[in-house]
Parts: C-alpha cells; sequence; structure tokens
C-alpha cells in the first residue's frame, strides 16, 4: 500500500477507535455501578437499576446537616431527636403501663 | 439497663415492625408510632426520644455506625447498646460487632473521628443479610408465633430460627421474599 492508502485506512480506523473505546468506558461504568451494594446507604437507585452516590452529609459552621428524607430537603442532625414530642407521652404510658 | 429502660426497649421492640425502606430515608418518631413500622434508624430516633424523658443528654444517645460492616442504628444508655430491632427487648448478642461512627441527641453530636458521619454512608446498606446476621447472633432464641423456618421464593434458601416474620426479612442470599415453610 503506498502512503495515500495508509492515510485513507487512519481516516476509517482511528474515529472507529475512538468510539469504541468510549463505549467500552462507559460500559464499564455502567458495570461498575451495578456491582456496588444494591442501594447504599449513600446511594440512590434509579429506576434503571443504576445506583448513583448522592451527598447526604453537609458541615456547616459547627452543625452537621443531613440529607436522608426528601431530596434537597436538609435537616441538622439532633433534630431528628424530638423528646418534646407530644405523641411520646401517649407511648410511654402505654409501654409503662403494661 | 434499668426497669424503665427495659419496660420502653420492649415496647418499642414488640410494637413497631421491621420495615425496611429502599434507600435511605430516617422517619421521625411521630411517623414511626403512626405507622408501627420503622426500621433500624426510625426505632433508634424513637427509643432515644422517649429515653430523653427520663435520662439526661450524657447519658442516652442514637449511635449510627456498622454492624458486622453494614450501616446500622442503635441506642446507647449508659454505654450499653440497647437494640430496637429485635423483636423484644434482651441483651445484644455480640456488641463487639458494633462499631459506633457517631454519636447524638437533641443536645449534642460526638463523632468519633473528624467527618465519621460522612463515612456512614458509604457503608454497605443489606437490610436482609444485616438481620440474619443478627438473628444467628442471637441464636437459640425462639417464639411460638414465630416461624421455624422461612424459604426464599426467588432462590430457595432456607433461613431457620428467623426470629421474625419471614415477610419482615429478605433473603440473605439474593435479597428475594421469604416465605414461612409449611
Amino acid at each position: 500500500m503506498d502512503r495515500e492508502d495508509w492515510n485513507n485506512v487512519y481516516a476509517i480506523v482511528i474515529p472507529l477507535l475512538g468510539i469504541a473505546i468510549s463505549a467500552l468506558g462507559v460500559a464499564l461504568s455502567v458495570i461498575r455501578l451495578r456491582q456496588g451494594e444494591a442501594v447504599g446507604v449513600g446511594s440512590l437507585e434509579l429506576p434503571t437499576g443504576i445506583a448513583v452516590d448522592i451527598p447526604r452529609v453537609h458541615y456547616q459552621d459547627s452543625q452537621i446537616l443531613l440529607s436522608v428524607r426528601n431530596p434537597g430537603e436538609w435537616q441538622e442532625v439532633r433534630e431528628f431527636v424530638r423528646p418534646d414530642d407530644p405523641i411520646l407521652t401517649h407511648a410511654i404510658m402505654e409501654a409503662l403501663s403494661g | 439497663m434499668d426497669d424503665l429502660a427495659y419496660r420502653l426497649l420492649d415496647y418499642v421492640c414488640r410494637n413497631v415492625s421491621y420495615k425496611s425502606d429502599n434507600g435511605e430515608f430516617w422517619e421521625l418518631p411521630v411517623e414511626v408510632l403512626t405507622e408501627k413500622a420503622s426500621d433500624c434508624d426510625g426505632t433508634t430516633l424513637l427509643l432515644v426520644s422517649m429515653l430523653r424523658r427520663f435520662y439526661p443528654a450524657d447519658r442516652v444517645y442514637a449511635v449510627v455506625g456498622s454492624y458486622r460492616g453494614y450501616g446500622h442504628a442503635w441506642v446507647e444508655l449508659d454505654g450499653e447498646i440497647l437494640e430496637t430491632t429485635y423483636t423484644s427487648a434482651r441483651p445484644v448478642a455480640d456488641p463487639q460487632q458494633y462499631r459506633a461512627y457517631a454519636r447524638f441527641n437533641d443536645q449534642e453530636v460526638i463523632e468519633l473521628w473528624p467527618r465519621s458521619m460522612s463515612r456512614l454512608f458509604q457503608l454497605a446498606h443489606n437490610e436482609g443479610l444485616k438481620l440474619a446476621l443478627m438473628t444467628e447472633a442471637v441464636g437459640n432464641y425462639r417464639y411460638s408465633d414465630l416461624p421455624e423456618s422461612c424459604v426464599c421464593e426467588s432462590c430457595g434458601y432456607e433461613l431457620l430460627n428467623s426470629g421474625a416474620h419471614c415477610r419482615e426479612i429478605g433473603c440473605p442470599r439474593c435479597g428475594g421474599v421469604m416465605w414461612r415453610k409449611k
């Protein structure tokens, strides 16, 4: 083959090689995501079955904010303990009367 | 554990059935009491809220960490582990398997090392396997109303002495639905 033939071969092979490497990269990424725990504590499973990591903890000044309820909803960790909640009174009375 | 703490723990264990959530959703005490079903973090937050009515903040904490490598939550009262996912109050069979990452209550948060809370959410999460491991650790506890064995409808795996109703646990092998063995 002369120089022009080689140029034609490269013109076809190089783009194909690029596409193949990209596709392989995407495929390996999907496989890696699927191999993870089905639903990690810090991950969210999409309808496609792929688990993706999402941020759950945010440090702000001296506070620790958690996103462990609805997406985008952040709450200070101490707010999850609610001894003053009135509904507890009935449960406590029930527990101690048994 | 004194009698008061025992009664409150037993109430939570017996009155809140286990419900595995999809992903991670921390239910508030009011939601747990309304639904009568939750997972380890929901029942932990309920019990620690109840205990805080009686004990000062430096004695009782909600603890988040790992149980045999899986993300878990429990209560500590004077350093003693109170396990809310059991079906009744009883001493923890294998306290050495519990590794705390952070303790907190309505007054304070204590991270066991800098930014440990953020590491918590990178732990593996498999509720079915975690419960099966706990059941295995508890060992010989048997309850007349509980099944002697559960069978997975998907892979046929049989779990003896599950310590919980079959529908409340996932298959330790494949995560499938478990049924009481006939």
